[in-house]
């Protein structure tokens, strides 16, 4: 499933590429509550992984590649890895400003939901955003 | 995304105050259906969220009462209408700016 910019989101993309606001490095987040992301979403809406080992990811400007194509991808795999027992469904993950922690977009898991609940259990990915 | 100038001009004259949530308009805008978008079929009487289209079928994630998605599906484009206000979950529902961007302002 392709991702959703909400319509913060785009408030706040239009607010950056205008030079209104300064960019800031993004955080990506898995969230485990069984929703499908809306224009209407806000980051209160997405209720966050906490199963032990789970930590959200900051994704540095420097470590985003060029972007090419009418696309950008970060360069390095970003990896959340349970380190004890959990009951935690991952549904998907969202991607939030760091300082303002405006919701920027967010993805459900086109096989949602991934089950974590043991020591190892890992969610896997790469951000990645593509302009249509 | 951008609708114009004097359209976002005209809708922020028509904004309401934060305090006067009574005056969402039940319909919202009556411009096609896109992801993200509720959604609702009233011959099947379910509530969803647009996630894309097929051809000339939306995919469309049916959800409950609390917002929560039970199903994914596709019906017939036109068999769908933008959900009115009251018909989103109040766990969903859009703030005062938002709402307005989606036509539920009068």
């Amino acid at each position: 499933m392709a991702l959703l910019v909400p319509d913060v989101g785009e408030n706040a993309i239009l607010q950056m590429i205008t030079n209104k606001t300064a960019a800031q490095n993004l955080v990506l987040h898995l969230y485990i509550n069984n929703i499908t992301p809306a224009e209407t979403d806000t980051t209160a809406t997405y209720t966050e992984a906490g199963f032990t080992g789970y930590s959200a990811a900051t994704l540095t400007g420097a470590t985003w590649n060029t972007a090419s194509g009418g696309s950008i991808s970060y360069g390095a795999q970003s990896a959340f890895t349970a380190s004890g027992v959990s009951t935690d469904d991952v549904y998907g993950y969202y991607v939030t400003q760091t300082t303002s922690t405006i919701l920027i977009w967010a993805e459900r898991a086109a096989s949602a939901p991934f089950a974590v609940r043991v020591s190892g259990d890992a969610v896997k990915m790469t951000a990645a955003i593509t302009a249509a | 995304m951008f609708n114009g100038i004097r359209n976002a001009l005209n809708r922020t004259l028509n904004a309401p105050s934060q305090e006067s949530p009574e005056k969402y308009n039940e319909i919202g805008f009556t411009g096609e259906l896109r992801k993200g978008m509720w959604a609702f079929s009233d011959s099947l009487g379910k509530l969803g969220i647009v996630t894309g289209t097929v051809g000339k079928h939306v995919t469309i994630d049916w959800v409950n009462e609390k917002g929560e998605t039970t199903l994914s599906g596709a019906v017939q484009g036109g068999t769908l209408r933008q959900a009115r206000f009251s018909e989103i979950p109040e766990l969903r529902k859009p703030s005062p700016e938002t709402a307005l961007r989606f036509g539920y302002f009068n």
